[in-house]
């Protein structure tokens, strides 16, 4: 049985058959919308340039091909051993769980419902309309979505302000430096970017305060302010949620027996950093689908590579490879960026203790292709820069 | 079976060439993924279907 019918659910169903699974499969899927790819939401889908239709993944046909039984509309509710509850009101048991449910968008104190957010279809959707009528947004929040929000508002002519509560944007992920750079593609793109701003709180869905008493008003606001798991359902289920669910290197929830948890709602050991770690990144997703798959069936798993996340903003893709949080040096592979060159073309990597960890391209797909490999090996700083020549 | 990348589609993640780098080459300006020789060979077929399901933008196409 499958809770989620997003990208980690059904990676994980397909591995399942693939591999010749060949009991019953349930797939419980709390949005009535066949299981649809997230990335596009923000960027193709909001933009117009594709129709929703294409974010899907797998219709119920495609469902049907793989011998599922979808439950879509429906939430759990509680989980007691290895038996699902649902709203609807009835159960399904199965001799293994794996919970993939993903991430809601994280809501301000006090958020009013008129208050736009972007982490589901019908989010996205919303917002598309909105877009086409409003002149004035604030984007509240200055991650990748916020980013991207940002340019689908700008390119309809839309006035952007943007505020970021640390003091640059991205910064959890580029770290301060870099996010200097991601500074750069708001302010040069027209938004007005006022980093350092905390927000005091949200009058109505047009309409906040800040910290310091000032009040911004705008035909849309929204609040891109992350997201979360929601696993209030898992409450007495004997399971300890720290945020996310804590498995083990296969993805089994520790703590628990024939569950497993896949995808941004997991935190899954990792024995080369010793934590638990939860990731957002849609290989990620898939990578841990496949393992716990695998893991169900008792087969070999596949080799793992690092984690990758992108994001289309100002005209450029912005590609993070590996882990930068771990880093605590920072080398400029290519491009002038940070000595206040272009943007475009700089490529950034992570050290941690001398090995490369991780690495950021803006807009320079093809000069950032050959990092992927140096940090899936851990390649030490002198073979990195001798990558450079 | 034989493996394309639709140029349309693709945008530079590399992650086809990363599972599979045996069957796929990258452009040097932009990153964009090319099968040099659209036959897999039977070796090769498992690592080819992991290549379209790495795909964000289901640019690998199997047939």
């Amino acid at each position: 049985m499958v809770v989620g019918a997003g990208l980690g659910g059904l990676r994980t169903i397909e591995r399942l058959r693939a591999d010749g699974y060949p009991g019953r499969i349930t797939l419980i899927g709390a949005e009535e919308h066949e299981p649809y790819d997230r990335p596009p939401l923000s960027k193709q889908v909001l933009s117009g340039d594709w129709e929703p239709g294409r974010a899907v993944l797998r219709d119920r046909a495609g469902l049907a091909g793989l011998d599922v039984t979808a439950r879509l509309g429906t939430g759990a509710v509680a989980l007691h051993g290895t038996t699902v509850e649902l709203d609807d009101g009835g159960t399904v048991a199965g001799d293994a769980v794996v919970i993939a449910t993903g991430l809601v968008a994280r809501r301000l104190p006090h958020q009013p419902d008129g208050v736009a957010v972007l982490r589901t279809l019908d989010d996205a959707l919303a917002l598309r309309r909105a877009l086409g009528t409003a002149r004035s947004m604030i984007v509240i929040g200055a991650g990748f979505v916020g980013a991207e929000v940002t340019c689908a508002a700008l390119r309809r002519g839309v006035r952007v302000t943007v505020l970021e509560a640390l003091d640059a944007p991205c910064q959890r992920v580029l770290g301060r430096r870099v996010g200097e750079l991601a500074t750069r593609l708001f302010t040069e793109a027209g938004a007005d970017l006022r980093c350092g701003t905390r927000i005091g709180r949200l009058l109505d869905g047009r309409t906040v305060e800040l910290a310091d008493g000032s009040v911004l008003s705008a035909d849309l606001v929204l609040a891109g302010v992350g997201a979360v798991p929601d696993l209030r359902w898992l409450d007495g289920a004997g399971v300890r949620v720290n945020d996310r669910l804590a498995c083990n290197e296969r993805g089994r929830v520790v703590g628990m027996s024939g569950v497993w948890a896949v995808g941004d709602a997991a935190a899954w050991w990792n024995p080369a950093t010793g934590d638990h770690h939860g990731g957002e990144h849609w290989t990620l997703t898939g990578e841990q689908a496949a393992r716990a798959a695998c893991d169900i069936l008792g087969t070999e798993p596949p080799a793992a590579g690092p984690p990758y996340v992108w994001s289309d903003q100002f005209g450029l893709k912005v590609q993070v490879i590996g882990r930068t949080d771990t880093a605590d040096e920072l080398v400029q592979l290519h491009g002038t960026g940070l000595d206040g060159g272009p943007v475009k073309g700089t490529v950034v990597g992570y050290l941690a203790g001398g090995v490369l960890a991780g690495a950021v391209s803006f807009g320079a797909p093809a000069r950032f292709a050959r990092y992927r490999a140096l940090v899936a090996s851990g390649a030490p700083r002198e073979k990195v820069l001798a990558t450079i020549e | 079976m034989q493996v394309r990348v639709d140029s349309d589609l693709c945008q530079g993640h590399t992650l086809c060439a990363m599972a599979a780098p045996d069957l796929f080459a990258l452009r040097d300006e932009d990153g964009h993924a090319y099968a040099p020789d659209e036959n897999v060979p039977a070796a090769q077929e498992e690592r080819a279907q992991e290549a379209a399901r790495s795909c964000p933008e289901r640019a690998v196409q199997l047939s």
